[in-house]
């Protein structure tokens, strides 16, 4: 997968590029407009990663040249905005996604796999780590071919593992993909416990392997 | 407190008060003093008429009590002198009060002993009648006064009025604000224009106070993603210790908190920027349902239920976002303030939300805690801005909240 990033803090761009590699996307990168303007015009992407602030230009303004030259790419728009105007806008003008800084990598890249799948497998749509595997149409799992009774959540926190397979997941970024940005419990980390100790549970009962390592105390890791 | 006007009029009838006082007071003694000597002229003119009267006819004229005349003994020679006297009237039956002269002359080798009198007003009538009189005029002019008073201060003080009205209005939200009225008074005037320089100088003060929030709230972000960004990538590392990830550890939820707090700063000073002016037709009712599934595993863990009762539904105009916000912020806060096994009772109206939960009595008033960065306890991880954005979200749309406590019961009522 060949990803654009638009970004022009150097540091952040960096760690975003670090990260999507290591999940073996193609990742380029333009930190102005002007650079943007004529990657764009050379190259083809599958998923355009887009922030809003550039010094030499609106990042608002690269869409319809977006939409113009890489009509396929799927869009997702950095802000450190956080505004509904720019979100609406945005959305409006064709951007797929929208994320606020500041983000967990593996949000973003769950959202980038989200508009992949989107994009790119109409309809067909499965993810598989050995003996599990996700339908992300019809929300199934099922481990050896039989079906998981999951709640959304348990869901929800299993696709974001397996997007996010062999990375260290942190129970930060877990609580805000699944509660938001602002809920009131987010920080409580006994509840995301539990959830995993179901997952694990479930999967367990179907004689999958236990994939959900703790690491210290930082996070969890879905590998081998 | 007292108004201006009763000041300078108690002011005012104490001094003229004691002023009226001292007048009566030397009036009652100068007249006093000239009346007694005219009286002392004209007993001294009767007697005068007399010894004249007794030298030229020889005839002793006796009006007692007015005209005494006896012949006395030589020896007895008395000099002509005034004093009071009282002496018993028997036609008026009481005793009343006489100037008299006493004094001898020798006529024709004769001594004759001579008293004129006349009557003397009693001291207390006229007294009386002096106070009266000076009482009657104090009265006649304070009345008249107070009046005027009334009359006048009421129009001089109507350009401060209107100017206080005026300034009743003020919010430092107004774009801008401008005192009209002064009346043509040079202080009022000066008054005006002093408010005129304050009030601008609020408002921009102000404007500054929100634009700074904002942005600094958003200068934040991008480092901040820069820091959260770089620790994610750090704890991805195989080799690391275990103290060097519990560092990265703590770090790294300290740079969330501090998101968390930025992003809620933001979104504070962007609905009081009134920056969320999308509205669209809302159902309260499926929100709060997917809010309480938000909150599903605290409800679970708390033994808690939430009933909602919801006669007509309610469906009203409002930004999605900011409504979903309210009843985040106000039904996560009733699940985390209210004792376990027992219900959140939440009331839907066409014009009107209830949210019912038990907890500990408040030690503060209810209004207090939508003060920003006001926490209940010290110990609370929140940072008390809850229910400030839930008040501003109200205050955007012109909502009322009003929140009670009565024997453990919490009641936030939210008037559409």
């Amino acid at each position: 997968m060949k990803i654009l990033i638009i970004e022009d803090e150097k540091d952040l761009l960096e760690a975003m590029a670090g990260y999507l590699t290591l999940e073996g996307m193609l990742c380029e990168t333009a930190s102005t407009f002007f650079k943007a303007e004529d990657s764009l015009s050379a190259y083809n992407y599958d998923i355009i990663i887009l922030d809003l602030t550039l010094p030499d230009g609106n990042g608002l303004d690269l869409i319809s040249l977006i939409k113009e030259r890489n009509s396929k790419a799927g869009l997702l728009i950095v802000s450190a905005r956080n505004s509904l105007d720019d979100k609406v806008k945005g959305l409006d003008l064709g951007a797929d996604d929208y994320i606020t800084k500041p983000f967990h990598l593996a949000e973003l890249n769950s959202r980038i796999r989200s508009l992949a799948r989107r994009r790119f497998f109409d309809g067909k749509n499965e993810l598989t780590f050995n003996e599990i595997t996700i339908n992300t149409d019809s929300l199934e799992v099922a481990v050896n071919g039989e079906l998981l009774d999951l709640t959304r959540k348990e869901y929800d926190i299993l696709l974001y593992f397996m997007v996010n397979r062999n990375r260290v997941i942190t129970r930060e970024s877990i609580a805000e993909h699944i509660w938001g940005d602002n809920s009131t419990f987010a920080d409580n980390f006994d509840f995301i416990y539990s959830h995993i100790k179901n997952i694990r549970k479930k999967i367990e009962q179907k004689k999958g392997k236990n994939y959900l390592h703790n690491i210290y105390g930082i996070g969890y890791k879905f590998s081998e | 407190m007292m108004k201006l006007l009763q000041k300078t009029n108690r002011a005012y009838f104490i001094l003229s008060a004691s002023a009226f006082a001292v007048a009566g007071l030397v009036t009652y003694l100068v007249l006093s003093l000239f009346l007694e000597s005219q009286l002392n002229e004209k007993l001294a003119a009767t007697k005068d008429h007399l010894v004249e009267t007794i030298e030229t006819s020889g005839v002793v004229y006796n009006d007692p009590p007015y005209i005494e005349v006896r012949e006395e003994p030589a020896s007895s020679e008395i000099k002509d002198s005034y004093s009071d006297t009282i002496i018993y009237d028997a036609s008026e039956k009481e005793s009343v009060p006489f100037r008299q002269l006493t004094g001898t002359v020798s006529i024709r080798d004769k001594n004759f002993k001579i008293i004129t009198r006349n009557t003397l007003i009693e001291k207390s009538d006229f007294l009386l009648t002096i106070i009266l009189t000076t009482g009657s005029v104090f009265l006649l002019l304070l009345l008249s006064l107070y009046f005027i008073n009334k009359k006048l201060s009421r129009k001089i003080w109507s350009p401060f009025y209107s100017i206080l009205d005026e300034l009743k209005k003020f919010s430092p939200e107004n774009a801008s604000f401008d005192l009209i009225a002064s009346g043509g008074i040079e202080e009022f005037e000066e008054l005006r224009l002093t408010l005129n320089k304050l009030t601008a100088k609020v408002i921009s003060d102000y404007q500054v106070l929100k634009r700074f929030t904002e942005d600094a709230s958003h200068e934040i972000q991008t480092p901040l993603s820069i820091v959260q960004s770089r620790l994610e990538s750090l704890i991805q590392e195989p080799d690391l210790t275990e103290i060097q990830a519990a560092q990265i550890q703590s770090a790294y939820s300290a740079s969330v908190r501090l998101a968390k707090l930025t992003r809620s700063m933001l979104f504070l000073a962007r609905i009081e920027n009134r920056q969320y002016p999308e509205s669209e037709e809302i159902d309260l009712e499926s929100i709060i349902r997917s809010q309480t599934e938000l909150f599903s595993e605290a409800i679970r863990e708390k033994s808690l239920s939430v009933e909602i009762h919801s006669d007509s539904g309610c469906s009203l105009n409002a930004n999605v976002f900011l409504a979903e916000s309210l009843i985040q912020n106000l039904l996560g806060n009733a699940i985390k303030h209210s004792f376990g096994n027992s219900s959140i009772i939440i009331e839907l109206k066409q014009d009107s939300f209830v949210i019912l939960n038990n907890g500990a009595p408040l030690q503060v008033e209810p209004r207090k805690l939508f003060d920003r960065f006001y926490k209940a306890s010290s110990s609370s991880d929140s940072f008390g801005l809850g229910l400030s954005i839930v008040m501003e979200i109200c205050k955007a749309n012109n909502w009322h909240i009003t929140y009670t406590v009565e024997n453990n019961l919490h009641k936030v009522t939210v008037k559409f």
